[in-house]
């Protein structure tokens, strides 16, 4: 390691989650010298999280080793907590300090945005197309081709079957649509072969542990799959346990030429490269950038439009239960799948906008017997009534979980905290969320639909959130974009549609945070096809030799 | 694409041993393949002996054994309620304080300890702490949500209630995930 310190990279990555792992990747097959930078430790599949086995046999041993969880699951055990600073509506950060970053413990969802998502892009969809294609076929992903305008089908591999409890919601869809309502049902595309092929991961066995953390790395990781395939070239250089504390500008400070770093027993040393891609996260990225203010950028690296860390949007959600008594003889002695989410509502105001709020909404459909998730909501009562209730919940039931595109405007935003610093000395990163009212009637409009396909299906409403206000969204704290978002105008926007920034040539960012816009679709396979892009481009630019 | 049929191949040749021994062992970790672990030995390390009999008590009238299946007790609940309370020494005041005001109950109404009481009696008090469950306001009524909540937990992670009252069989490889394979579902 202290050798390959004295290189000079020709591009360092750092962070190797969904965006970076591809990125070191992409540029290190094409023969450029990497250094991929990681703040966590190699994660072993299998040995440092594994749920299978007795919980009760496990139990001990797991809690007397730190754990507070008594299943083994990669993002209680080793995700970080109390590293940043909310603001307003309870806004959380999902930050997984790993070899693979959070592609660890993401569920593997793997939806292409739409021709329709592209509108207020620097691109249009024909041009994402070809990396969707690649990154799906890298990956490993599963699906049904369901012929939808904007939910574009890609390299599936064979789907995987919905369970009884998801049928029975697609059945309410059929049903409404057959009253002239506008929706779709669909099955998951998630981002595990269901196929045997030659050189490929493990086959999925469907035991249900996805977000757990996959013990036979059949679910796509970059730590499983672009990673090792990256060392493979001999060009990538490996730095794990290794935070970056600063990023360095050369004499002029128009251009970086570095990176400093601590590692975790506390060394402190630099890393010269001629290019710099950040894949830190959405609220890291533009943490990292405003954190290093210089003379040439008094507000943060890259940062002339002022944009960086605004444009902040993400998912919220609600959850919505349906009860089917019709399912009560049903088998359910294996549930598990591909994790809890089988089927997706999708196509809801894609070309027929609501009247009452800006942007839509998709809904993650589950259902099953998980003695492991502990049934669904609170069942009341104790007792042999209470027990058989427990069961038959569990049994019967059919969740919708939403997924609303949250209203990027100025109340939503990263910034740096001035009080807070963590361990190394650095500014937390603050996250401002407040929820508006175009948020909150697309939660009504959702939760009307969700009880509407439930009942209609033949199904009672169990639990529902009832009367909407800010306090009952949850935000998806895994699903933040836009903080450094890509666009043609330097004014408006941090990075040009190769995702280089405008202000320095030499800086790429290959995580989600350069999304001009959201969709409600899940965010990851867009950022690893925006990352595989914005890979070839900087190639293209670095043989070309505009980037030296 | 050829280059990535290419890189299949190499991570193969990368990976592929590794992920053969753990897929091997994966086969092996199935639930009920552990060694049996005897909670019925247990000796508790936060609750004293008549206190543990008593948490064992309380479980099992929120999850009693029947015809349906086991209940708390034979699942294991105490022992996996004492275990996790060892481990979260935060939490141990309110259940130790919780318990109290079990057999302060139990003292007022029948005159008698918790455990003394006939069944008729401990169901009577049981069911003034689960009462007012949807608005828990005094310290018995949430000690009830608090102990409900971490019996269900222990009862759904039990190999006991899985097989014997879930009938789960999951976590185990599977080739192909059926799903549902009723076609009136489908309709």
């Amino acid at each position: 390691m202290a050798a390959a310190n004295k290189t000079i990279f020709d591009v360092c990555v750092v962070g190797s989650g969904p965006g970076g792992g591809i990125a070191a990747y992409v540029l290190a097959k094409a023969g450029l010298k990497v250094a991929l930078v990681e703040a966590g430790p190699r994660l072993r599949a299998g040995v440092d999280y594994n749920a299978h086995g007795s919980v009760y046999a496990n139990l001990e041993k797991r809690l007397q080793s730190g754990h507070r969880h008594p299943v083994s699951s990669v993002w209680n055990d080793y995700a970080e907590r109390n590293h940043f600073t909310p603001v307003g509506d309870r806004p959380g950060h999902g930050l997984l300090k790993a070899l693979g970053g959070r592609s660890l413990c993401w569920a593997g969802h793997s939806l292409r945005f739409g021709p329709l998502d592209f509108r207020n892009w620097p691109m249009a969809y024909d041009e994402v197309a070809p990396y969707y294609s690649r990154a799906e076929r890298l990956m490993a992903v599963y699906g049904n081709k369901d012929g939808l305008s904007n939910l574009p089908d890609g390299e599936f591999q064979k789907p995987v079957a919905m369970r009884c409890g998801e049928q029975l919601l697609r059945r309410g869809v059929e049903r409404l649509k057959a009253r002239g309502m506008r929706m779709e049902f669909v099955g998951q595309r998630k981002a595990m072969p269901t196929e045997s092929r030659p050189g490929q991961r493990a086959v999925c066995h469907y035991c249900g542990h996805c977000m757990q953390g996959c013990e036979v790395d059949a679910k796509y990781t970059s730590a499983n799959t672009p990673i090792p395939l990256a060392l493979r070239t001999g060009n990538l250089a490996l730095f794990t346990e290794s935070t970056m504390t600063r990023v360095l500008m050369d004499a002029p400070g128009r251009r970086i030429s570095g990176i400093e770093y601590t590692h975790a027993r506390g060394v402190v040393d630099k890393i010269a490269c001629k290019v710099l891609v950040l894949a830190c996260n959405s609220i890291e990225t533009p943490r990292h950038l405003l954190i290093n203010r210089t003379r040439e950028f008094p507000n943060g690296l890259a940062n002339t439009s002022g944009h960086v860390g605004r444009n902040l949007t993400s998912h919220f959600g609600l959850t919505v239960t349906g009860f089917f008594p019709e399912l009560r003889t049903r088998d359910a002695s294996n549930d598990d799948g591909t994790d809890y989410y089988h089927g997706l509502l999708t196509a809801l105001y894609w070309d027929n906008p609501s009247p009452r709020f800006a942007g839509t909404y998709q809904v993650q459909c589950g259902s099953g017997l998980h003695p492991r998730r502990l049934g669904i909501d609170s069942v009341p009562g104790y007792g042999s009534g209470f027990k058989r209730r427990l069961r038959e919940v569990n049994v019967c039931h059919a969740s919708m979980n939403m997924q609303g595109t949250l209203l990027s405007s100025a109340k939503k935003y990263v910034d740096l905290d001035p009080d807070k610093k963590d361990h190394l000395g650095l500014p937390f990163p603050r996250v401002h969320l407040h929820y508006e009212a175009n948020d909150i009637a697309m939660a009504e409009d959702m939760i009307q639909t969700c009880e509407q396909i439930i009942r209609t299906a033949g199904g009672e409403v169990i639990s529902t959130p009832g009367a909407v206000s800010a306090e009952k969204l949850q935000i998806d704290y895994n699903h933040w974009v836009g903080t450094v978002r890509m666009g043609r105008d330097p004014r408006t926007s941090v990075l040009n549609p190769d995702c280089q920034s405008h202000d320095i040539p030499n800086l790429f960012v290959g995580d989600a945070s350069v999304f001009a816009a959201n969709a409600e679709k899940n965010p990851t396979l867009t950022n690893i096809a925006l990352s595989w892009r914005m890979s070839d481009r900087l190639i293209g630019k670095f043989r070309r030799g505009e980037l030296s | 694409m050829r280059d990535e049929a290419l890189d299949r191949r190499e991570l193969f040749r990368v990976l592929g041993a590794g992920l053969a021994a753990r897929h091997a062992s994966a086969q092996h970790h199935e639930p009920g393949s552990a060694p049996p672990l005897d909670t019925a030995s247990y000796q508790p390390r936060v609750f004293s002996r008549p206190r543990y009999g008593t948490v064992d008590r309380l479980c099992e009238l929120i999850i009693p054994a029947d015809d349906m299946g086991p209940g708390a007790h034979q699942a294991g609940v105490p022992f996996y309620i004492d275990t996790v309370l060892h481990y979260t020494p935060g939490e141990q005041q309110a259940w130790l304080h919780g318990l109290d005001g079990v057999e302060h109950a139990a003292a007022a109404r029948f005159g008698r300890a918790f455990l003394e009481c006939n069944a008729e009696e401990q169901k009577q008090l049981l069911a003034a702490m689960a009462a007012n469950e949807a608005n828990p306001e005094t310290d018995t009524e949430r000690f009830f949500a608090r102990m409900k909540a971490l019996t269900i937990e222990a009862y759904c992670f039990s190999e006991a209630a899985r097989r014997d009252y879930f009938g789960y069989r999951g976590d185990t490889m599977l080739a192909e995930f059926p799903g549902c394979t009723h076609p009136e579902h489908q309709r």
